[in-house]
């Protein structure tokens, strides 16, 4: 035996006395139960070897998580991952294991990444960043925490916000689109207020001028016919008036004030003073409360509620109007569809006696343009109860009637006390 | 009242402003009337010098090139125009243009009439002025 070949051999030997005591520790460990893989570099390439040995529950658990858990070296190599994982990213589980966290995350990500993972080493961190693989785009929440003193290792659970991002795009696509409308709503209400109007005051104004100039040469029958073209004409323009309020109503954003509703109850019946009295009517009022409420809009409420009451009167019998509130507490309110179970209500009640419907007509009296009556008895232009229910749903309220046993009606508003808890 | 007024009636629609002229001189003959076709026709008959500036301006608000608003702005911005008394006269029934209007300094925003006796009330009010007794949109 040559000197070079004992040197050899001792060298040897003390490459293998380290392996073994390598070999020593990473048996303690498993010992311990404080690793649960290793990965081992061959031929510059990392192999991950994992073990049997652990607690079966746990694993099952993890594995069944309805979220992404992976557990990863210091230096971001992944040694564990569960199946939710895999399938989150659609890359065979064998592949995961072994493979670079970094590798699947984004590159705009990498960074923010980085530092979060740095920041888990001593404690955990949370972000929400992008994953891509093969091309695809994965955003998620991750939660990283170290498992240290136990392990060396970094735990990162992953939460996929593909549902919910896109959620998120169509929520907001649908706001644009929302705010689309309102836009070409107020274009349609500008044309409604001028340009339709234009024409239609002209046919009125020469029309006036054809009776007025030439009243004495014509001929009864042509200003019976001048007559219904201004009559008509007339009509149009308050068609033309009533659907800009409804839409100034539909896509308004109005403030909410505390409203006393007796003070514009008041003011309204000031209004129909002459009406009242040449139709011989009395309008009974309880007192009213006050609610958080757009004034403008409640105004035009109840001014269509009282109108209504005093224009459906029968022939030979003087309106009799009673309007009454009472308060539903929030758990009566809830019994009502599409009021808010967690708001107090007024219920305001328009009672009269006047020709009243058939009960089967209660919901569709509140459709727009939709008329019971003829035009010639009673005019009007079928947007008035359309408009009020729009008010009552643009205050979390609701408009109901009901039918009198054999004339009458009483509408229901349903208005919130206050507009949130 | 005073007679020998001058009005500058400001408005792209010829029926209109024959109408209008017409009560004017149903009111008194002895008013003068000029008229323009746009804002843009109306400025620049106000800041040429050689003009004697009008007491009232009747003005429509949709006008080509330079509209109503536009013009008002520019009267208002202008020393020697900004005492003027302005009343816009238009079609439009927006509550909201009116108030903006109002606040930029028109006197009054009328809506035009369909009957032409009420543009003769219209003016004998404003003619006197006393428009403060017109309706207020």
């Amino acid at each position: 035996m040559s000197n070079e070949n004992s040197a050899d051999l001792l060298t040897e030997i003390g490459v293998l006395k380290t392996h073994l005591l390598e070999a020593e520790e990473a048996i303690d460990a498993i010992k311990n139960g404080s690793v649960d893989a290793f990965a081992i570099k061959k031929d510059g390439k990392a192999e991950v070897y994992t073990l049997q040995s652990l607690d079966y529950a746990y694993r099952v658990l993890i594995e069944k998580f309805g979220e992404g858990a992976l557990n990863l070296t210091r230096e971001g190599l992944i040694v564990y991952s569960n199946s939710y994982f895999s399938e989150l990213i659609n890359i065979p589980h064998a592949k995961v294991t072994g493979s670079h966290i970094l590798d699947f995350v984004s590159p705009d990500s990498r960074e923010e990444f980085r530092e979060h993972f740095d920041f888990a080493l001593q404690g955990s961190s949370k972000a929400e960043i992008t994953l891509l693989v093969n091309n695809r785009s994965i955003p998620v929440y991750i939660s990283l925490t170290s498992l240290q003193p136990q392990l060396s290792t970094v735990g990162m659970i992953i939460t996929d916000l593909s549902e919910k991002k896109q959620n998120e795009q169509v929520l907001r696509d649908k706001n644009l689109e929302l705010e689309r409308l309102n836009k070409s709503l107020e274009q349609f209400a500008s044309i409604a207020s001028h340009d339709l109007q234009e024409p239609l005051r002209k046919i009125k104004t020469f029309t006036s001028l054809l009776i007025q100039r030439f009243n004495d040469d014509l001929p009864d029958k042509a200003k019976e016919l001048a007559n219904k073209i201004w009559s008509s004409s007339e009509r149009m323009s308050l068609l033309i008036k009533d659907v800009l309020n409804f839409s100034r109503i539909v896509g308004s954003a109005n403030m909410f004030i505390t409203t006393d509703l007796n003070q514009i109850l008041n003011n309204i019946l000031g209004d129909f003073d002459m009406l009242v009295l040449e139709r011989g009517a009395s309008i009974r009022v309880e007192y009213l409360p006050s609610i958080e409420a757009i004034p403008v809009q409640i105004n035009q409420l109840f001014y269509n509620l009282v109108g209504n009451a005093l224009k459906f009167y029968k022939e030979g019998r003087p309106p009799v109007i009673t309007i009454s509130s009472r308060t539903l507490l929030p758990g009566e309110a809830a019994e009502h569809a599409g009021l808010n179970g967690r708001l107090s209500y007024a219920e305001i009640s328009f009672k009269d006696n006047g020709i009243g419907f058939e009960q089967r007509f209660a919901e569709q009296i509140f459709s727009i343009f939709e008329r019971l009556n003829n035009q010639q008895q009673y005019s009007g232009t079928g947007i008035g109860l359309a408009l009020c229910r729009k008010i009552a749903e643009q205050h979390q309220g609701r408009i109901h009637a009901e039918a009198g046993e054999s004339f009458g009606a009483t509408f229901y508003v349903l208005l919130p006390l206050k507009q949130s808890v | 009242m005073k007679n020998n007024f001058t009005i500058l009636i400001v408005d792209d629609d010829e029926d209109d402003k024959k109408l209008f002229i017409e009560s004017v001189k149903e009111v008194d003959e002895n008013i003068t009337c000029i008229t323009a076709a746009d804002g843009q026709e109306a400025l620049s008959f106000l800041k040429d010098e050689n003009n004697l500036l009008p007491d009232f301006i009747f003005m429509d608000l949709r006008m080509p090139r330079i509209n109503g608003k536009q013009c008002l702005e520019e009267i208002r911005k202008d020393k020697r125009l900004s005492p003027i008394r302005v009343f816009i006269y238009t079609t439009s029934i927006d509550t909201r243009e009116a108030i903006e209007l109002k606040q930029n300094g028109a006197v009054h925003f009328i809506s035009k009439p369909d009957n032409p006796t009420e543009i003769y009330y219209i003016l004998s009010v404003v003619l006197n002025e006393k428009w403060d007794q017109l309706e207020s949109i």
